[in-house]
């Protein structure tokens, strides 16, 4: 391993961050996809594991008489801190780090080591999961009004674009082409959504301008500026609410002001009201609608993938919701690479883009807890894995990249695992034929702080004693399967008493005389005790065949808990009970070959506003 | 019986059987209005105007709506009858036992009436003050957060719109100066009886902590085998601000325990509130008296009744770190002003208004100081004295928010309805000043139980499993404090409630307070403010203030298992910032598009379950 200076660090320390004086005393491994963190206390042996590509920053701070700190914060909120004995060794993993965590080249990302031990037909079952030419039948299109284009074929006109884009009906490749060439990096409009409920010829659009439209071009249309900032405001809002959950025990004031200072919930609201603004459009006014802003892969992104989930249930269900990150982000060219930063590169392009597209939906649930298939955890495990790099769904900038890397070959799908995992991630509130769940969503539009609040499940979760000690999702889901179970086994023992009843009658039939002998059938019932109140569900949880977090090895699931089960980043390992081999094989694995791509694109993302086009 | 409804709470007769509504609706002497519809009046209630086609406005997700109805004003309160709508087929249940419903408001809950007409300013409306318009619109800021307004016909030229809202104001004004008579008016004795009869047959019933028994029955469960009931106190000529039965150590007999009371602010003994499984005992007593002039025999009794047979005794200082009522009270006006629909703070400046309150920060402290007593309690077998200057405040809040983190039993609905008789309405604490049901004496004015409701409601957040109880219960509990129909919240202490009338504040008691050198729990060698006050060599100790403990002190109190006394059950909840939350369902009642996403279904998506499982049902 060529970047690990220092494959192995005794006598370390992992400070609590509640209390620094119940220090953990351990032994810090580094390996090629992660930092592994193993506790000597021997029963235990607890492990915490952060994966490279989860880390954002690295400090080393000032040597004290304990030792050197280094502070490590990661992508998906967790904060490390370690104390290394020596100040060398501190020195030799801080540098070794500073690289692990900005690999140059896609092969060193995790997913190109990742096994989860699927074959190959397996591995191609999982691809094909989520599907976006069935997605847009299921829209209803190619219909009257829209057609498939082959435009794009070879990424010819856009190579930001997928290579099938759906356009008005009327539209020939000459206008297409045409149009795209007043359009920032030629991405000209194409169907994002499509309303089939609505006759109409309504539906929701997208395209990407640099600037703003020109009015004087266009007859029949309304514009509409909506405010949201650009990627540079937003990067700096969150680190500044993410400043304040990093305060040790932050005190009310603290936590009030930082949170208004750093204008996040503002900014959720500009999106939210931008998408509900769209919904509205088009559900009510039917009317089609184009949405842009700069190069129409941010904002446009987050307006109409909210504006869809509004629209439409089935976006509300778990399937639906791979479908549309699918469908708006990862097919039209959301810059993952850039914007979460898996490749070192420019760190002006970093942007909490995605996030507060999850987070948005986390507001929804909030408001409409009976509307969504999936609950909070579903949210926070596809946060994490956008930035783990263990799945190849997001890697690279397009469409046109992730084929050129061969990525469906390489690489395994994330909603396959997720699908797979899907009973953890169940909403037990949720109700298919409930009014909640049908038609459009409306939310409210009242003043921000009266209806949407800091997310602590995401931004704090992983703070011991921030988060609420017990999970009313996991007890309903608890009670909800020992229904289902009594439910079978009700049936189950219904059936059997008719077949007894039945053997019983034609014993007396056919064989009066003889001693009824069935006796012996008697029921064997398993062995449930039924929990009568929630204390009983407290300790029933963990027995649950429901995933429940306490299970912690199922990779997924351990991450919303604290340090405690967090080695789990990758199944295999965590199978692995001798940690020192588990290490030495990955330290094996040394990335090579592959040339950086260069950061195609300067990103000068300018200060317009979103619009509208009506 | 409580039932939450969309943005209000109705408090409904529990019908447990129909004994019960029979004589009921028999009794209704309900006055018809010009439409022939009945006004539901309850027993000893009048209407006194009434004004009909008016509107009563709501706001909806479409914006601003409104319904028609008939406005009346009795001599209990401000209703509002909405008029059937044209082919209301499915017959809006309107019971006619409620209390309180999403329109109804008693008169001691109105805190301000504003009137409008398009063409003056609008007017806060007092009894001196005289109507020179005839409003547009009556609007009615109310104590529990909520914000009515109706509007009348003919935009400001409808004369009953005149007589309807001066009655309101007049019937407002003498509710509070005869608001003496609330609870001799018979409609009160009526329902109350009724409820209570309706109680009993409820199991596990809720202690009132007004007989011997009740007493008796607490301390068996408790099993506080060192501890005895006395009746020292039955004539209340102890202490008329504590309740006639206490509990006190076996050992001491009562002619020992007449002893300590002289040497207690307002003679306000310690005795027992809560007995630890493990042998702690929790306690609570009023300050020292310093003038007192104690005898060795006395100081002995003192010393006995507040070790209560441990090795260790621990003082909690409940006002070190807590907010005082007076502080409590601004903060809840402030909260109050911010949570109006039309409050003027602009929607990014929000959170540090609402810092500015300072609310959040006094429900943390109280949150934080509970939790480190009940580790107290928890780490080794000690007694632990909450001392509070006239123990009647923030001493009923500690010592009741302790026993929830501590006892499970506090977390079911009539464990905690026992509490709250036995730690606030018996304890003392003075509810009818501090809810200023009366308008009296605005500066005795502090929502002491309403902050302890909200301490509750973090901690039902952050444990939802652990109780029995919902938010809906919490928030009609508050609600019920500002109607006074139950006798529940209309005295100062049981010896108020035993006479009655008795409506003179009790006692301001000395305000004296002692300060004693911080330290985590420093050992106290001079302890009492008395020149003779000698000590055993028993170790007595002062509990530090939570903000200036060592971190070494605060690992240990927040980690469970390093306490081995540790019942099940014992709830520590974390107090950052990030974790105390603004209870948006009760204070911002005023909001209607808050409260959407907060109740679970609206009467809409109800009828239409019902439906959908008639349906099911028919298949």
């Amino acid at each position: 391993m060529e970047h690990i200076r220092m494959p192995k660090v005794e006598n370390v320390r992992l400070i609590d961050r509640i209390s620094s004086r119940k220090a953990a005393l351990g032994t810090l491994y580094l390996t090629a996809t992660h930092v592994i963190f193993v506790e000597n206390v021997s029963e235990t042996r607890k492990e915490t594991w952060i994966l490279h590509s989860q880390i954002s920053s690295i400090e080393k701070q000032a040597t004290t008489v304990t030792g050197c700190p280094l502070l490590i914060r990661c992508k998906n909120f967790q904060i490390i801190q370690l104390i290394v004995p020596q100040e060398r060794d501190c020195h030799d993993v801080y540098i070794s780090l500073i690289r692990l965590a900005r690999p140059v080249k896609y092969e060193e990302l995790y997913c190109f080591s990742f096994n989860p031990k699927l074959d190959k037909e397996e591995r191609e079952q999982g691809w094909k999961l989520v599907s976006l030419n069935e997605e847009y039948h299921r829209m209803g299109v190619p219909n009257n009004y829209w057609q498939i284009s082959d435009v794009n074929r070879d990424y010819q006109v856009c190579d930001s674009y997928p290579t099938e884009v759906y356009v008005p009906e009327s539209t020939t490749a000459h206008i297409i082409v045409g149009s795209s060439k007043f359009r920032s990096r030629r991405r000209f409009p194409a169907l994002s959504y499509y309303c089939k409920d609505n006759n109409l010829n309504a539906m929701a659009n997208r395209a990407a301008g640099k600037g703003y439209e020109n009015e004087d071009n266009y007859s029949n249309i309304k514009f509409q500026f909506i405010g949201i900032e650009n990627i540079h405001v937003m990067r700096s809002s969150l680190q500044k609410m993410l400043e304040v959950c990093e305060l040790k025990s932050p005190s009310m004031s603290d936590f009030l002001w930082g949170l208004e200072n750093s204008g996040w919930l503002k900014h959720i609201k500009a999106i939210m009201d931008a998408g509900i603004f769209i919904a509205k459009a088009v559900a009510e006014e039917g009317v089609s609608v184009l949405v842009h802003c700069s190069d129409g892969w941010d904002r446009t992104a987050q307006v109409c993938s909210v504006a869809s989930l509004l629209l439409d249930p089935f976006y509300r269900t778990i399937k639906g919701f791979m479908v549309l990150i699918e469908k708006d982000w990862v097919s039209f060219g959301h810059k993952f690479n850039h914007r979460y930063g898996y490749l070192d590169g420019d760190p002006k392009e970093i942007s909490p883009v995605i996030d507060q597209f999850i987070e948005c939906i986390w507001q929804l649930m909030e408001q409409f807890p009976c509307a969504f298939e999936f609950n909070e955890r579903f949210l926070i495990h596809i946060q994490h894995h956008i930035y783990s790099c263990q799945f190849g769904n997001f890697l690279c900038n397009s469409q046109k990249e992730r084929r050129e890397l061969k990525i469906r070959e390489r690489t395994y799908s994330l909603w396959a695992h997720l699908w797979k995992n899907r009973a953890d991630y169940m909403n037990p509130l949720y109700r298919e034929d409930h009014s909640q769940t049908q038609g459009t969503l409306r939310p409210q539009t009242a003043p921000c702080n009266f209806l949407y609040k800091f997310w602590s499940g995401m931004y704090t979760r992983f703070e011991k004693g921030m988060h609420p000690r017990q999970s009313v999702t996991d007890y309903l889901m608890a009670v909800k399967e020992e229904t289902q179970q009594l439910e079978e086994e009700l049936k189950v023992l219904e059936q059997r008493l008719a077949d007894l009843k039945k053997v019983q009658l034609n014993n007396r039939k056919e064989n009066s005389k003889q001693q009824d002998h069935n006796t012996h059938l008697g029921l064997s019932t398993s062995n449930n005790s039924i929990a009568n109140t929630p204390q009983d569900y407290i300790n029933n949880v963990k027995s649950f065949p429901s995933r429940s977090p306490s299970q912690g090895d199922e990779e997924d699931s351990a991450l919303i808990l604290t340090q405690d089960n967090l080695k789990s980043s990758d199944p295999d390992l965590s199978a692995n009970s001798d940690q020192e081999s588990g290490v030495e094989d990955l330290s094996c694995r040394s990335p090579s070959g592959g040339c950086c791509l260069p950061s195609e694109d300067s990103g000068k993302d300018s200060d317009e506003a979103v619009f509208l086009t009506v | 019986m409580l039932s939450g409804s969309k943005n209000s709470f109705k408090i409904q007769q529990h019908p447990p059987g129909p004994a019960l509504r029979g004589p009921k609706s028999s009794d209704m002497n309900s006055k018809r209005n010009r439409n022939g519809q009945a006004f539901p009046c309850i027993p000893g209630e009048h209407v006194l105007e009434e004004a009909a086609r008016v509107r009563k406005i709501v706001r909806s997700r479409d914006g601003e709506g409104s319904i028609l109805g008939t406005l009346y004003c009795t001599n209990l309160r401000v209703a509002f009858v909405p008029e059937p709508a044209p082919g209301d087929t499915v017959g809006a249940p309107r019971c006619s036992t409620c209390l309180h419903s999403e329109h109804d408001v008693a008169l001691p809950c109105i805190g301000r009436l504003v009137a409008v007409n398009s063409f003056t300013k609008a007017k806060v409306l007092t009894a001196n003050s005289t109507l020179k318009f005839i409003p547009e619109e009556l609007v009615l800021y109310c104590r529990d957060f909520r914000v009515l307004r109706f509007r009348f016909r003919d935009s400001g030229l409808e004369p009953r719109a005149c007589q309807v809202t001066l009655a309101i104001v007049q019937a407002q004004e003498s509710s509070s100066t005869s608001a003496g008579t609330w609870y001799d008016s018979g409609a009160i004795r009526n329902l109350e009886n009724a409820w209570l009869s309706t109680e009993e047959s409820l199991s596990p019933p809720t202690l009132l902590f007004e007989r011997p028994c009740d007493w008796e029955k607490e301390l068996r469960r408790l099993g506080a085998a060192g501890w005895r009931v006395s009746p020292v106190n039955e004539r209340f000529d102890m202490a008329t601000s504590l309740p006639k039965y206490l509990w006190v150590p076996s050992r001491l007999l009562d002619n020992e325990l007449k002893r300590a009371f002289g040497h207690f602010n307002a003679r306000r003994i310690p005795r027992l509130c809560w007995h630890h499984p493990g042998g702690s005992d929790l306690l609570r007593a009023a300050g020292f008296h310093a003038d007192s002039d104690p005898e060795k025999e006395d100081v002995r009794s003192v010393e006995a009744l507040m070790l209560a047979g441990h090795a260790q005794c621990v003082i909690v200082e409940t006002a070190a770190d807590l907010p005082s009522p007076a502080e409590i009270q601004l903060s809840y006006l402030k909260l109050r002003a911010l949570c109006l629909p039309d409050s003027s703070v602009a929607d990014e400046k929000w959170l540090s208004a609402l810092e500015g309150t300072r609310w959040l920060e006094h429900v943390r402290a109280c949150v934080r100081k509970a939790s480190e007593v009940a580790a107290l309690l928890a780490e080794r077998s000690r007694s632990i004295i909450l001392q509070e200057s006239d123990d009647r405040d923030l001493n009923c809040l500690l010592a009741s928010l302790v026993q929830v983190l501590s006892d499970p039993h506090a977390r079911t609905q009539s464990g905690f309805q026992s509490l709250l008789q036995k730690e606030w309405v018996v304890a003392g604490h003075p509810f009818l000043q501090r809810l200023n049901l009366l308008r009296d004496n605005d500066r005795e004015e502090s929502p002491v139980f309403l902050l302890f409701l909200d301490c509750v409601w973090q901690l039902l957040q952050q444990f939802p499993a652990s109780f029995e109880f919902t938010e809906t219960y919490l928030v009609a509990l508050h609600d019920s404090s500002y109607i006074p129909f139950f006798s529940t919240f209309l005295f100062n202490c049981q010896w108020e409630r035993d006479r009655r009338n008795q409506l003179e504040a009790a006692l301001s008691g000395n305000r004296a307070v002692y300060l004693f050198a911080k330290g985590a729990l420093s050992p106290q060698i001079h302890l009492f403010p008395w020149k003779n006050g000698s000590l055993s060599k028993k170790g007595w100790w002062r509990a530090q203030s939570s903000e200036s403990l060592s971190e070494q002190d605060r690992s240990l109190r927040s980690k469970p298992s390093g306490c081995p006394l540790q019942p099940e059950g014992l709830l520590l909840p974390a107090s950052a910032g990030p974790l105390i939350r603004l209870w948006r369902r009760c204070y911002l009642r005023g909001s209607q598009e808050v409260q959407r996403g907060l109740f679970a279904s609206t009467l809409a998506e109800l009828a239409e379950e019902l439906d959908r499982l008639r349906k099911q049902l028919g298949d």
